[in-house]
């Protein structure tokens, strides 16, 4: 009796198996026509999310949002630790690219020497990403850090055990080890602000609109009506870590 | 026959499965056990993190008001002209700094005030890089000497005090 139950469950198992390695190698070699038939390609970012838009037409380098961050989040102002920077790109005659950060921007910007021989130059604000496809979540060793289901990338500091991982993961350099906690640190957008019905403390002392925060996918979203009308770019695109932060007027020497 | 009943004799807790029964229980409760005492209690509800840290999140201080409205709300002489002036884009706390305890507590809890050519030529000053599509721009070393910028521009209405034009 007990036989034959046997036998049969390995027959049974021996016809699935054989179905599938049939339905695979078929499926190999008829990639999906499908999906080639339908030429448009999405691009939309994950509805429900949170999104934030760098406009770096309109950014003047006065490092509001530097030093709104550091207060918003307390992060020592005076540690060369930023959860949002600003950087200078300037382009002279000879192409060279210069790209300058003075302690993140918090006091602004000096002049440069050689005003005359500039071609271009412009500030570009950074954050955290806070990618679809996060590197650094995925390096933790102790689960410390990991993605909301709105999509914000946070740092448990319970259980954050500091061994730097992630913000060698990172290729933004968006992270860093908390001088005071001993912890991974890293911009939040303000998940105590939005949370609660606010906007980030960079976007509300910016004073020219240049940061951009609201929600993706609702209508009205100042986020939305952007990311549908204007032609946006990310930062680092090869890295294949689809950030949810898009730059307006992004040019190529931006690293 | 007679083997059977030795068999029989062999007391229940010395049979090897039993045994091996035993120890595999205990080391199973044990690692419960233990699995219990070092996972957070919330952890792996969500996800491979203790969901209770992003209500965490959620309870940390403000330092920034929610915005200017906090603000106008009690200052109605700046008020009145704030919002007729071209500073009327710009946050109350961009200039004064955070100020979320202000408002509870007036009095003990002032907002900072700067007025420095240097505080308004953070912004106004024409540097490389800086759009001037975007903000008028002067250079401090030349645009009327050393006086304060106040002296000529009300900050809460910038435009030039004694001009009149608009
Ligand atoms: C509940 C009413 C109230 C609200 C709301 C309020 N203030 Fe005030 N504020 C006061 C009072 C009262 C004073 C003290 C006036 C005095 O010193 O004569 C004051 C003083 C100030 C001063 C001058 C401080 C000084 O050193 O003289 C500034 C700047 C200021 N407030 C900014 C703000 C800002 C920015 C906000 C919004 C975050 C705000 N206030 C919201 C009541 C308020
Ligand atoms: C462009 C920067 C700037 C902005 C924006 C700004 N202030 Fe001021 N504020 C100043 C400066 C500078 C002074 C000091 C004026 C002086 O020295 O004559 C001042 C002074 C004050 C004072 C005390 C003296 C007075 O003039 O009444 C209050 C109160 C005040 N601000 C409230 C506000 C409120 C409320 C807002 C938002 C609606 C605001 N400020 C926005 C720069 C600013
Ligand atoms: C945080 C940045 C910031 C600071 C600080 C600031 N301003 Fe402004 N200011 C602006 C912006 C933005 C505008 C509106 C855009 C424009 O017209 O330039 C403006 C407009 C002006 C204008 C009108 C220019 C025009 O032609 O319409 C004057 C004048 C002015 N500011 C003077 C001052 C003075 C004086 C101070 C110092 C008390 C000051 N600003 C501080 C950002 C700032
Ligand atoms: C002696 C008075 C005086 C002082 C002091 C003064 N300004 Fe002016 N400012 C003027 C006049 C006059 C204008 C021209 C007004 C106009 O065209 O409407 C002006 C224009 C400006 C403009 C607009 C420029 C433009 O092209 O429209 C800005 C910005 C400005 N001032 C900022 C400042 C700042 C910042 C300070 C302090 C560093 C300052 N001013 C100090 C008198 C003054």
């Amino acid at each position: 009796m007990a036989k034959m139950v046997r036998r049969r469950f390995f027959s049974l198992g021996g016809k699935l198996l054989a179905g599938g390695i049939v339905a695979g190698t078929i499926g190999k070699y008829f990639p999906d026509t499908v999906a080639h038939a339908a030429p448009t390609v999405r691009t939309g970012k994950t509805e429900g999310k949170w999104g934030f838009v760098v406009d770096t037409y309109k950014c003047i380098g006065c490092g509001r949002c530097v030093k709104a961050c550091k207060a918003e989040s307390q992060v020592p102002v005076d540690q060369e630790v930023y959860r949002t920077w600003v950087e200078r790109y300037t382009v002279d005659y000879d192409k060279n690219v210069k790209i300058e950060s003075p302690r993140g921007g918090i006091n602004g910007f000096p002049e440069v020497e050689n005003r005359e021989r500039i071609t271009k130059s412009f500030f570009v604000p950074k954050l955290c990403n806070q990618c679809e496809n996060a590197p650094c979540t995925k390096v933790c060793p102790v689960g410390a850090t990991y993605t909301t289901p709105d999509g914000v990338v946070l740092v448990d500091r319970e259980r954050c055990v500091g061994c730097s991982y992630c913000i060698q993961a990172c290729p933004y350099g968006a992270r860093f080890k908390h001088p005071v906690f001993k912890v991974a640190d890293k911009c939040t957008w303000c998940y105590h602000r939005i949370s609660k019905g606010m906007t980030t403390a960079c976007v509300q002392a910016c004073p020219v609109g240049a940061r951009v925060f609201g929600e993706i996918g609702v209508p009205d979203s100042p986020v939305d009506k952007i990311l549908s009308e204007e032609r946006v770019n990310i930062l680092k695109p090869e890295a294949g870590t689809m950030p949810l932060v898009d730059y307006l007027g992004l040019d190529k020497v931006v690293v | 026959m007679k083997n059977s009943d030795s068999d029989q004799k062999v007391k229940l807790t010395d049979q090897p499965l039993f045994r091996i029964g035993m120890i595999i229980a205990i080391v199973l409760v044990l690692f419960i056990g233990l699995q219990q005492w070092f996972i957070p209690k919330s952890f792996g509800k969500t996800g491979h993190y203790r969901s209770d840290n992003i209500q965490e999140w959620t309870e940390h201080e403000l330092q920034y008001a929610a915005g200017s409205d906090a603000c106008l709300t009690c200052h109605s002489n700046v008020k009145n002209i704030f919002l007729s002036g071209s500073h009327e884009q710009l946050n109350c706390e961009t200039c004064h700094g955070p100020a979320v305890k202000h408002p509870n507590n007036p009095m003990d809890s002032k907002p900072s005030i700067e007025s420095s050519r240097e505080f308004c030529g953070s912004c106004h000053q024409t540097l490389t890089g800086r759009p001037d599509t975007v903000i008028t721009q002067i250079d401090l070393g030349t645009h009327m000497g050393f006086a304060n910028c106040s002296d000529c521009h009300q900050p809460h209405n910038p435009g030039f005090k004694f001009g009149g034009a608009d």
